[in-house]
């Protein structure tokens, strides 16, 4: 009787388990198409480039223009940029930029090895709302 | 003229007395320390360990699917491919095959076993190597190819793979089927294991002469009840008194648990001395007479090399003059010319010819493949030195990196007890971490040229010297690649084509 109960109760775990991995793994397999985004953009638009082209390893400068919804520039806001090598592990470069006329703001990152970069923009609106963007730099080369 | 002959058993036991002898007759056993020792004796000791890494493999799976998808802040991708790999390498070089001891898909395998009992045996025809070779090729192909570092929801569908395949491969086979014949990163760690410092052995031979039950590979099962099993034997088939060095060994002490004479030990050894010599091996025969096992070390010496050249800058060069000569657009194709070249043309030709000159010069009479066959598991400690630069540069270089990235996890989930992210915790600077890489390269070197210097030895009485030298010149060649490798600058793209 003793053993009939511990095996009913182990089957039950089983397929509680089973039931609860199962759960799991198609939760995740939707929550894909709803992860967070990695830049929120809202009414901000931000047209970036680097230079000088094409990037080499090393200090380059990063300028880029932020504009609302009505393409009106977007003045003192506060800009840290923060570059991430795509390989984990790697230390992450930060800079912050400065506006250097209304809506245009410039800023040095030394990306400092070869490689495929990714370059985010932590923003702070002059109103305290606060942006991300993230742009893809592949392929810098090695000097 | 010498021919390479199995040695005979009367003359194997001469050999292991005469290395013995050689080395302090009493070694370190690391069950008798106390605390680790009782631990590990413990009957639940191998699930204790499981436990944490099963539970970090679910964060990972989690955080891989559902959290960021930048691979530098993600766990799946940080702690797979900067601390699992570096800490797996590590641990084997200071005691051995304890990640195979704590693996989590085990686990896993273990708690479907109480429920499903497999029926079949792996068939004969698939009982080597050659399944986890190719899948080993396979796996360090697809992580250049898909750039497998800079995905977290890659990373997370591998480590989601490995589960379901556990657990179809040991749910229809019985024994240690996935461990033995399936597991890519099993075979990595039995090679690597090679050159560990320690080893699941035999305390006192003479004990298991006068054994009459041979539990350490038949296990213990209710007298009452014969179905049931009290305590497993080796589940890879290895016998404890012909069981030689660490190849197969799993270091899941089922062996050590099951001696009812506690004859069964963690002990001291010379690092790689099991590639020195040529015994009949339980589970396994001779490594002379195992060509998958040979072509085994190769991967894993040659791979070492291509799986750090895919991070330097060269690679590119090359890459775009492939694509330029021969007119091939397509990355997989670039890709696999790349590893041909390197995993099976390279070794090819330097161990083919190092084999011809040990004929010509050494008067060594065995057949070109014989030679090639035995000398392969000469370069194991190398690639493994590789191995060791490679993953502990990352692993060092970005050691902390797991501070920040768990912080991440944790203030993602709305819940930031432990404060937010210090993105600027990184690691060990390189100037610390670069003489380490090359230290990893010296004691790889000194472990292949040892064991080719013993090998000549055995092979060759009179001329050792010209049975080494092309073996010597040969490692001397590779470790000067692997140098000029680590002194490349990285250039790390999850996509080779790109630029």
């Amino acid at each position: 009787m003793m053993k009939d109960f511990s095996r009913s109760r182990q089957k039950a775990a089983s397929l509680s388990f089973g039931l609860i991995l199962i759960v799991a793994m198609a939760q995740m397999l939707l929550g894909v198409g709803c992860r967070k985004p990695a830049s929120a953009q809202g009414d901000v638009s931000i047209e970036e480039s680097i230079a000088p082209q094409p990037v080499r390893a090393g200090t380059e400068t990063i300028s880029f223009q932020l504009t609302n919804a009505a393409h009106q520039p977007i003045s003192g806001a506060h800009v840290q940029i923060e570059g991430d090598m795509n390989h984990p592990g790697m230390a992450p470069v930060f800079s912050d930029a400065t506006e250097t006329s209304p809506g245009s703001y410039k800023a040095s990152l030394n990306f400092s090895m070869g490689g495929d970069w990714v370059v985010l923009f932590h923003i702070t609106l002059s109103d305290g709302r606060k942006i991300e963007r993230q742009i893809d730099v592949k392929g810098v080369a090695s000097n | 003229m010498t021919k390479i002959a199995a040695p005979s058993p009367a003359a194997e036991r001469e050999e292991l007395i005469e290395d013995e002898e050689l080395l302090d007759s009493q070694p370190f056993d690391l069950l008798t320390v106390p605390v680790i020792g009782p631990l590990l004796r413990w009957r639940h000791s191998r699930t204790l360990l499981q436990i944490p890494l099963f539970a970090a493999s679910m964060v990972m799976i989690f955080d891989g699917l559902l959290g960021p998808t930048l691979s530098p802040k993600n766990l799946a991708t940080v702690l797979t491919w900067v601390h699992f790999r570096g800490a797996l390498v590590l641990v084997i070089l200071c005691a051995g095959n304890l990640f195979c001891l704590a693996c989590p898909f085990m686990l896993a395998r273990n708690f479907m076993r109480k429920w499903i009992t497999p029926k079949f045996t792996w068939p004969r025809i698939l009982r080597n190597k050659w399944i986890p070779v190719a899948l080993f090729v396979a796996l360090l192909f697809s992580y250049e190819l898909f750039g497998l570092w800079a995905s977290p929801w890659l990373t997370a569908w591998i480590i989601v793979g490995y589960f379901v395949a556990v657990l179809i491969v040991d749910g229809l086979f019985k024994h240690g089927t996935f461990c033995k014949y399936v597991c890519p990163i099993g075979q990595f760690n039995f090679i690597a294991a090679t050159s560990s410092p320690m080893e699941v052995a035999v305390r006192e031979p003479e004990v298991c002469d006068d054994c009459s039950t041979k539990d350490c590979i038949r296990g213990r099962r209710s007298p009452s009840s014969p179905d049931v099993v009290l305590q497993r034997g080796c589940e890879l088939a290895l016998f404890q008194p012909a069981k030689v060095g660490n190849m197969d060994c799993t270091f899941c002490l089922d062996c050590v648990h099951a001696c009812p004479h506690d004859n069964v030990g963690i002990l001291s050894r010379l690092p790689a001395e099991e590639l020195m010599t040529d015994p009949q091996r339980s589970g396994i025969g001779r490594f002379s007479g195992r060509k998958d096992i040979a072509a085994l070390a190769l991967v894993f010496c040659f791979g070492a090399l291509m799986n750090a050249l895919g991070m330097v800058s060269p690679v590119y060069t090359v890459e775009s003059w492939l694509r330029r000569t021969l007119h091939i657009n397509s990355q997989a194709g670039v890709l696999g010319i790349l590893f041909s070249a390197v995993i099976v043309v390279e070794p090819v030709l330097l161990l083919g010819l190092a084999a011809l000159l040990t004929r010509a010069w050494g008067g060594v009479k065995s057949g070109w493949l014989a030679i090639v066959v035995r000398y392969s598991y000469a370069l194991a400690p190398l690639g493994f030195g590789m191995w060791l630069a490679h993953y502990g540069y990352h692993f060092f270089t970005g050691l902390y990196t797991i501070v920040p990235v768990t912080q991440n996890a944790f203030a993602d989930i709305g819940w930031p007890i432990i404060g937010q992210p210090h993105w600027i915790l990184v690691g060990l600077p390189k100037t610390v971490v670069e003489p380490l890489e090359f230290g990893f390269l010296l004691l790889g070197l000194a472990g292949s040229m040892l064991v080719c210097w013993r090998l000549a030895q055995n092979d060759s009485e009179n001329h050792s010297l010209r049975v080494f030298l092309p073996w010597g010149v040969l490692c001397v060649i590779l470790f000067l690649c692997c140098v000029w490798l680590m002194t490349q600058p990285m250039d790390m793209r999850a996509t080779m084509m790109a630029g």
